[in-house]
């Protein structure tokens, strides 16, 4: 059992500035947990007080059910894979890989043994003889990981690991980690950036800004409920449509009014937004709920009349850039329909999907 | 050895040490390269010889001026009443002149003009000028000269002392003041003679030359000086002892010593200081006991080394016994004997302090030393066992540089030479000296002379007498061949025997201690004769010369194939098709023109004199020339040089202490410094401090903290700690590497784990064995004395066991804060990632300082390396200051600096350093590969 508990974790580096905020968080044993946000969130900081890189401020970190705040972290029982592999250049392969089990005085031959393990999974057995300087970014990364996994230890921990790679190399890397998780079925607390990652790759998802935690939950409850405006922003490719307007009663019922863009309310949505009547509220609805198939299918699902400003064909579907007035927004509709530049459509704004936040506070309110 | 002024007032000395051959001083010229800078001031003054002149005449209008240059000149600005009195004898000299010159040479200039020049010779006029020229600093008058001379840049009066004299004569540095032509010499009278020279100065003036003939050579300057000694009276009252009177005995000396010396007040019967010239305190003894150090066996027309008499052998054993002596104090510590060895110049404060008893000066004849009579007495050196005395003899003398040319030049130094001192000149020192309120310390033969008869009774009783006896039975310092080796080649027997004493080894049954004594006088004996006369037996002579036949042919090979590896090296790589790409001298044209400046310096100022040098080393070079060619001798001689091989031994020794002091600790601190939490700034700068310091300071600083009383900084540290306390620290220190050693031997490094275990193991012992007396300590157990403190002072630069690591320690010591920055500037550039890394797989403390930093700064530690390497063994200006080589600390750059500047022997020493250089060799091709492969491969791949 590996859990990892957080339990009001609080980190500053002096003053009253807090780096991270009241972190409140249990990892289950064999979770793929990720940290995402933007840089300067918070998240690495949490990984390194997880890893005893940092001292914890307040609160309380255990793993396995052992308190470790003052625990050092080569005896937490942890592995840890950097952004910049810190591999030790004067090193082969095989040493790097060797280096934690030596040091933990393992026999000769079970080092032997793990190491080999670790390289054929990793697929780098031929270069185990090389020195780090010898070797691709995508290569030293792989060595980097095995360092970790030769130790098997329960709690892995990844710094944003596929930053240096290219494009094509981190699909691929990504895609061996999650292989490895499974595999391996230890702890992991992944921290990135990137967004594509989280989603892709953990089973729950912290969503960090300045120090507080957003949101946790698992990838598709962050793409469909997201709680607050900013995770609503940062999940998702491209990102969701937000609208300003004021929640008003019209002849027809209650609507959102963005003046020059006007959306019917779903009942079910009318009680807790008629506390807002009058007021400034913002709607989010993703790309795909406007002027999709699925949007236009829908019976009674208001049409918007807007300007096509840019057309993005991706294949298996087109983004329009649009804009209505003041507002712009991003449509993702069927390939095969076709529209150029400058064209005015009307597309279906799924309303039953739309979101509702307080600007005020952020938070969502249906 | 030297001529000393002493200037007392109220039992305060003001000594002027104008004539110590190599006290301890820093030459910062010692510092480069030995072969370098050796071959290179000598290059240096060849080029500059031109450029400098020495006496000139100059046309004026209305009159001629002669210009002179002279060694030294009174400083008119020195309110000193003997200075004053020097400076109105000049005066007096330059009124007089146009007088003198009228009637003696006014009218054989004026007949033959082809021969003195077509000047002007109705008005003539006199203009003194100091000599000013290189000297190395704390070379004394006996290097300025040399140097001056070997630059072709002398002055036209030149200072003459007597160990040297032999090899001025020789070497055809001075005129002859005898020939027919000059009247120079037969000018004075019989009166004149007799007033100006000493009857046992004579020989030492009036010697044979190059040419096998007699000449006078030099004149006596401000009179003989004798050695007498001076007795604090409030000491000897203090222990209840009588004043001793001119009939003392060594016994009666010994036993006035053993009384008042006690080392816990810091009081010492007197002090000598260690150093080649030791022996000018022993010379004394063996005069005393009746013996001689060299003779002149006129049969073979030859100088020979008779130290090894039995007079010798009673002197070195009462010498021995007076200094090295085993006694305990009434605290029960561990005495030494009853003399303050010192390596500095700590006499004159301890005088001054009252904390010694006696003080062996020079006494000058015409000024006896300015005492206080209420403290201070005078009396004659003891007499020896048979009743004999025998205080040195010395006397400044002046001579007229042979390379002058310029008969007018020559006639004038004569004339300023002879009116030097005169009566007249006498005369008027006198005068100003009564005026001045000095009249009672002058000698009184000078006072009734001159007029002042009342002056006499005012003077301190005794030191007539006591002069007249000290020039009675006094013997001039020796003088002939080689003698400036003299006082080195006495050293020897006295250090080695000191040694055997303090080791116990000295056997205490009178005979054969006497027995014993003897062997080491006869060993040293038989050395100086071969050193100082240089006689090689034929077979001997071919056993050296194939081996230096050999050795030539090995050194030509590896400086060839160190030629070749630079040019292969550096040579311009091939282009990508494999085809030489040339230098591209019309691509680059400009960058050549930019780096010639520096490219000509570099062969103007540094291969151009080493080539032009380097043929010294096959040549029994002369200075004024006359050299001859000796081809591979020097070489043989050096390489069959035991002397020459123990200071290479040393340079090994010390660059050990030095790559092992200097080379690791800085990094050790610099990851400490990287490490510690707090105050970061505060330790860098407490740690960069000393390195601001200039090394002259830190060398007097230092030599401070190692007073060999426990007076001294770091004995009163090391006495204050107790035979636990050093326990502990071996215990840490052993345990520290212990774990370097361990962690090493984890990682399968088995020969490093050995090398650290090792070194656990000499540090450990180092700690441990200033313990082990401790606990040594009669009567105890060693258990009973783990609280106790040293039962004795360590004699830090006096023990040859402790003096190369001493040398070191400043080094180190200011060497850490700079040494360390380049560490902390590399460690910087270290990623945090690798110290996270090693965190989290588990690496401790020791173990991220083996396999992170050290691999990482690995490229900077054998840069580091080779330049502390190389550096060790040319620098020798620590030494030099510290110990002066004494103690076993003479390394191969010292012993060829003094080969070449003190003895004149540049032959040998450009061998040496050639030699060196050939050892060194290796180690030169290795940096160069460094700095290429630096160059070309490491930059631009960090990762």
């Amino acid at each position: 059992m590996a859990e990892v508990i957080l339990d009001h974790v609080w980190k500053s580096y002096g003053g009253n500035l807090w780096a991270v905020n009241d972190f409140n968080l249990t990892i289950k044993d064999k979770e793929f947990m990720v940290f995402v946000g933007p840089s300067g969130c918070g998240k690495s900081t949490t990984l390194r007080m997880v890893a005893g890189l940092e001292e914890i401020s307040k609160g309380a970190i255990s793993i396995a059910g052992r308190v470790v705040n003052n625990v050092p972290p080569k005896d937490r029982d942890i592995a840890m894979v950097f952004q910049n592999y810190a591999l030790y250049p004067h090193m082969t392969v095989y040493d790097n890989m060797a280096f934690g089990l030596k040091l933990r005085k393992y026999k000769r031959a079970e080092i032997e043994s793990r190491v080999r393990e670790a390289s054929d999974i990793l697929g780098i057995t031929d270069y185990l003889h090389r020195k780090p300087k010898a070797l691709s970014g995508g290569q030293r990364q792989r060595v980097a990981v095995g360092r970790a996994i030769v130790r098997k230890p329960k709690v892995f921990l990844f710094d944003e690991p596929l930053s240096n790679l290219d494009a094509k190399m981190r699909v691929q890397m990504r895609a061996e980690i999650i292989k490895l998780h499974a595999r391996l079925e230890a702890t992991m607390i992944y921290v990135t950036h990137d967004q594509v990652e989280a989603m892709t790759m953990g089973d729950r998802i912290v969503v960090m800004k300045d120090g507080v935690v957003l949101q946790v939950a698992t990838p598709l409850d962050l793409y469909e409920n997201p709680a607050n405006l900013f995770v609503a922003g940062f999940i998702g490719t491209p990102p969701m449509n937000l609208f300003e307007g004021v929640i008003r009663r019209a002849a027809e019922g209650w609507i959102f009014d963005g003046e020059t863009l006007q959306v019917a309310l779903q009942p079910d949505m009318q009680d807790k937004l008629a506390a807002y009547a009058e007021k400034k509220v913002v709607m989010g609805i993703r790309p795909e709920h406007v002027g999709s198939p699925v949007a236009e299918n829908t019976v009674g699902a208001p049409k918007i009349k807007a300007r096509v400003d840019v057309v993005e064909p991706m294949g298996a579907e087109t983004y329009l850039y649009m804009t209505a007035g003041r507002h712009t927004f991003i449509a993702k509709i069927d390939p095969h329909r076709r529209c150029a530049m400058g064209n005015e459509l009307h597309l279906a704004f799924l309303n039953a999907k739309a979101h509702f936040f307080d600007p005020a506070t952020t938070s969502l309110i249906v | 050895m030297g001529d000393r002024i002493v200037i007392m007032n109220d039992g305060i000395i003001f000594q002027v040490d104008f004539d110590a051959p190599r006290k301890t001083r820093a030459s910062s010229l010692s510092r480069s390269s030995r072969l370098r800078m050796l071959v290179g001031i000598w290059g240096l003054l060849m080029v500059l010889a031109p450029l400098a002149r020495a006496g000139w005449v100059e046309d004026l209008p209305d009159k001629t001026v002669i210009h002179l240059k002279i060694f030294q000149l009174p400083d008119p600005s020195n309110p000193d009443v003997g200075a004053q009195a020097d400076v109105a004898v000049i005066k007096e000299l330059t009124r007089r002149f146009p007088a003198v010159f009228a009637e003696r040479y006014r009218d054989v200039y004026k007949r033959h003009p082809e021969k003195y020049g077509r000047h002007c010779w109705d008005r003539v006029e006199l203009v003194l000028h100091k000599f000013s020229g290189i000297t190395i600093e704390g070379m004394g008058m006996d290097s300025g000269p040399l140097m001056a001379i070997a630059g072709g840049m002398s002055p036209d009066v030149i200072y003459v002392n007597f160990r040297q004299s032999d090899t001025y004569i020789q070497q055809g540095f001075l005129y002859p003041l005898d020939k027919p032509e000059d009247k120079y010499f037969s000018s004075l009278t019989a009166a004149e003679k007799a007033f100006r020279i000493h009857p046992k100065i004579m020989p030492v003036i009036d010697r044979k030359g190059p040419d096998g003939q007699k000449h006078i050579w030099a004149m006596p300057m401000g009179g003989i000086h004798g050695k007498v000694v001076l007795y604090r009276k409030d000491l000897l009252d203090a222990n209840n002892i009588p004043y001793p009177n001119n009939d003392w005995t060594w016994d009666d000396f010994f036993a006035i010593c053993q009384k008042v010396t006690d080392p816990g007040q810091g009081i010492y019967a007197t002090i000598y200081q260690i150093g080649f010239s030791e022996s000018w305190y022993w010379v004394t003894y063996l005069w005393s006991a009746g013996g001689e150090v060299i003779e002149y066996d006129n049969a073979r027309d030859e100088w020979r080394a008779v130290f090894n008499s039995p007079a010798g052998v009673q002197a070195l054993d009462f010498y021995t016994r007076l200094c090295n002596e085993i006694w305990y104090d009434k605290e029960g510590r561990k005495r030494y004997g009853y003399v303050l060895r010192d390596s500095s110049s700590e006499n004159r404060r301890k005088w001054e302090m009252g904390q010694m008893a006696f003080y062996t000066t020079y006494i000058n004849e015409k000024t006896f030393a300015q005492i206080n009579p209420d403290i201070t007495g005078m009396v004659a050196v003891p007499k020896g066992p048979g009743g004999h005395r025998g205080a040195e003899l010395n006397s400044q003398m002046q001579g007229i540089f042979a390379g002058v040319k310029d008969p007018v030049i020559r006639d004038a130094a004569w004339e300023y030479m002879r009116f030097l001192d005169c009566e007249d000149a006498v005369r008027i020192r006198t005068s100003i000296q009564v005026e001045g309120g000095l009249g009672r310390f002058i000698n009184p033969r000078y006072l009734r002379m001159f007029g002042y008869e009342d002056i006499v009774r005012l003077a301190p009783k005794g030191i007539e007498e006591c002069f007249n006896i000290a020039i009675e039975t006094g013997r001039p310092e020796p003088y002939g061949r080689n003698c400036q080796l003299v006082y080195d080649m006495l050293t020897k027997p006295l250090v080695k025997a000191a040694q055997m004493t303090i080791a116990g080894t000295m056997p205490t049954d009178p005979i054969q201690r006497a027995e014993f004594l003897q062997s080491i006088l006869d060993e040293y004996a038989y050395e100086t004769n071969e050193k100082m006369i240089g006689r090689v037996s034929p077979r001997e002579l071919l056993k050296r010369r194939i081996s230096a036949g050999v050795v030539l042919v090995l050194i030509v090979i590896a400086f060839g194939f160190v030629f070749r590896n630079i040019a292969k090296v550096f040579a311009p790589p091939p282009s990508a098709t494999g085809v030489p790409t040339g230098w591209g001298f019309r691509k680059y044209l400009w960058a050549y023109v930019i780096l010639l400046p520096a490219i000509l310096t570099i062969i103007m100022w540094h291969y151009l004199p080493l080539l032009l040098g380097s043929k010294l080393a096959f040549q029994d070079y002369r200075i004024m020339g006359g050299s001859t060619w000796v081809w591979v001798d020097n070489f043989g001689a050096v390489l069959w040089d035991l002397e020459w091989w123990a200071s290479v031994w040393n340079s090994v020794r010390y660059c050990v202490l030095v790559v092992s002091l200097s080379f690791l600790p800085p990094v050790i601190l610099a990851v400490l410094l990287q490490e510690i939490p707090v105050g970061k700034i505060l330790f860098r700068t407490l740690f960069y401090l000393p390195a601001v310091i200039t090394g002259l300071v830190v060398i007097y600083l230092w030599k401070s903290f190692y007073d060999p009383t426990e007076f001294g900084v770091l004995n009163a540290v090391v006495l204050a700690i107790p035979a636990l306390g050093y326990i502990a620290l071996a215990v840490i220190f052993f345990l520290i590497l212990f774990f370097f050693a361990k962690r090493l031997y984890i990682h399968q490094r088995y020969v490093l784990a050995l090398v650290c275990l090792a070194a656990a193991g000499i540090v450990g012992w180092f700690f441990f064995s200033f313990a082990l007396p401790i606990l040594n300590q009669p009567g105890a157990h060693w258990y009973q004395s783990l609280l106790k403190t040293a039962p004795e002072p360590s004699r830090w630069l006096l023990d040859p066991k402790t003096a190369m690591f001493c040398c070191v320690l400043p080094m180190v010591w200011a060497g850490m804060g700079p040494g360390c920055l380049i560490y902390l500037a590399a460690l910087k550039g270290i990623a945090d990632d690798f110290y996270e890394a090693a965190d989290i797989d588990g690496a401790t403390f020791i173990d991220k300082i083996l396999f992170v930093v050290i691999p990482m700064l690995k490229p900077l530690l054998v840069i580091q390396f080779v330049g502390v390497f190389i550096s060790s063994w040319n620098s020798s200006a620590f030494i030099l200051a510290m110990t002066g080589g004494a103690s076993g600390t003479t390394v191969a750059g010292l012993q060829i600096f003094y080969k070449a500047y003190m003895y004149l022997k540049f032959g040998p020493a450009t061998a040496m350093a050639w030699i060196l250089g050939f050892m060194l060799i290796g180690f030169t091709v290795h940096q160069l590969r460094i700095l290429s492969r630096l160059e070309f491969k490491t930059t631009g791949d960090k990762k």
